[in-house]
């Protein structure tokens, strides 16, 4: 395990990969879960991953990270990348058709819970559709995600307070629908 | 219960692959202008951008940003009579809509669509009645007029930009369509400079000093505002034409007979 922080890492990076590596090492499996959740697609969301990550390293030189982690900026880049997946997709396409394939054994074991996690969680955003965006974004950041109001708030370039009140909205809209979205513990689900 | 939950945590294999994926195309072109792509029919405009360039600047003279001092990131208000200047520097002779006829370097007849001011230039756009568009550029001692072909790309979502053309030499210049929805849109170039377009009529328009390209898109709709890479139409690719030959120096006309530096000498 790395000790260094990600404001060190994220320094480090503008010149040295490896940083940058670890970064991925540190929040690739977080950025993949909010893009499967926000998609229900799996292999959508893996692309999405190496696309949030090419981006971020192509505006490291330029970005300044403030807070501790680097994680609610990344998924700024996640959620504008989900919300434009065919473009880019398209952008970085040579890149994605370099991604190793996965070993035949594994993919074949793997089939079964993979189409059983999609299902659950097209279920799940089936449940939170009739959210308008905005409300489906914090609800997707601080229930599903897990991050604070103000992480999720830095995503979505809105105050906190506009985080808070966006997911109350969300709830009352929710309160009477036969399905809950909701976690019994808000946060527990990175 | 739908349980949100449920998404596979990947393995530590899975992520070292990713890593290692990652770090092989950071290495392979670390500096690339991966997503910089000149699109159907910009063989023309990219040659125009390179000749206005080549007009504008005092040759072998000082960088395209000194020749474009005046230039403004964002668009500015005109001065008293700048914009009834600029439409009647351009040449109205080509009928509309959709005519072809007319003397070269004309625009089509009528008011333009658009109207960007960056300080002491003014780059108008007139539209064809074929999707077409003509980009009257001018400032100063110098008129420029840029044709453009009819857009190919998709029309964009209601809080999208497409740029379906862009040309890039000594001086950049854009021109696309936005979403329904979108009031105001700006660019983020690969230098970081954010450059505002101006937005009317489902169309922008925007140029910048220097060759950078553009890497990401900020549009703002009543609702908000959303930031992501550049689409950038891919249906075409360019047609090679350096800047001089003469099957690209059709384009250009100088209008006002104010030949450059260069061009008095020879």
């Amino acid at each position: 395990m790395d000790s260094r922080n990600d404001l060190e890492l994220w320094r480090l990076a503008r010149a040295d990969p490896d940083a940058f590596g670890v970064l991925f090492e540190r929040h690739g499996r977080a950025v993949y879960a909010f893009c499967a959740r926000r998609t229900a697609d799996l292999a959508l969301a893996e692309d999405l991953t190496s696309i949030v990550f090419l981006e971020a390293w192509r505006r490291r030189q330029r970005t300044e990270i403030t807070g501790e982690s680097l994680l609610p900026w990344l998924l700024g880049i996640a959620h504008n990348a989900v919300r434009n997946a065919h473009r880019s997709r398209r952008r970085h396409r040579a890149a994605l058709a370099r991604l190793p394939p996965e070993p035949l054994e594994a993919a074949a074991d793997d089939v079964a819970s993979r189409i059983d996690a999609e299902r659950a969680l097209a279920g799940a955003l089936q449940a939170i559709r009739t959210l308008p965006d905005r409300e489906r974004d914090v609800v997707v950041l601080v229930l599903w995600s897990g991050l604070s109001y103000e992480d999720a708030a830095l995503v979505l370039g809105v105050p906190a307070g506009t985080v808070r009140s966006r997911l109350s909205r969300a709830r009352a809209r929710l309160s009477a629908s036969l399905v809950n979205p909701f976690p019994s513990t808000p946060g527990a689900l990175k | 219960m739908i349980d949100p939950t449920s998404v596979p945590v990947p393995s530590d294999a899975w992520v070292a692959a990713r890593r290692d994926h990652l770090l092989a195309e950071l290495r392979r072109t670390p500096e690339r202008r991966a997503h910089r792509r000149l699109v159907g029919g910009m063989g023309a405009l990219a040659a125009a951008a390179a000749a206005t360039a080549a007009v504008l600047l005092i040759a072998g003279g000082p960088a395209a940003s000194t020749a474009f001092a005046g230039w403004r990131a964002a668009p500015t208000a005109p001065a008293p009579g700048q914009l009834p200047a600029a439409e009647a520097n351009c040449p109205a002779g080509r009928p509309s809509p959709g005519g072809k006829v007319g003397p070269p370097g004309a625009v089509p007849s009528g008011p333009p669509a658009l109207s960007d001011v960056r300080g002491p230039y003014s780059m108008l756009l007139y539209l064809d009645g074929d999707g077409a568009s003509t980009l009257c550029m001018s400032g100063g001692s110098f008129v420029r007029v840029l044709p453009t072909p009819a857009p190919t790309a998709p029309v964009p979502p209601a809080d999208g930009l497409v740029i379906d053309h862009l040309a890039s030499g000594a001086v950049t210049f854009v021109e696309g369509r936005v979403g329904s929805a979108v009031t105001g849109a700006g660019l983020t170039l690969d230098d970081g400079t954010r450059v505002t377009v101006t937005v009317g009529g489902r169309h922008f328009i925007a140029w910048w000093p220097g060759s950078e390209g553009v890497a990401t898109s900020t549009e703002t709709t009543t609702s908000g505002s959303q930031s992501g890479p550049a689409d950038v139409a891919t249906d075409a690719t360019p047609h090679p034409c350096p800047s001089g030959t003469a099957p690209c120096n059709h384009v250009m006309q100088v209008l006002d007979g104010s030949a450059p530096p260069h061009q008095k000498g020879g």
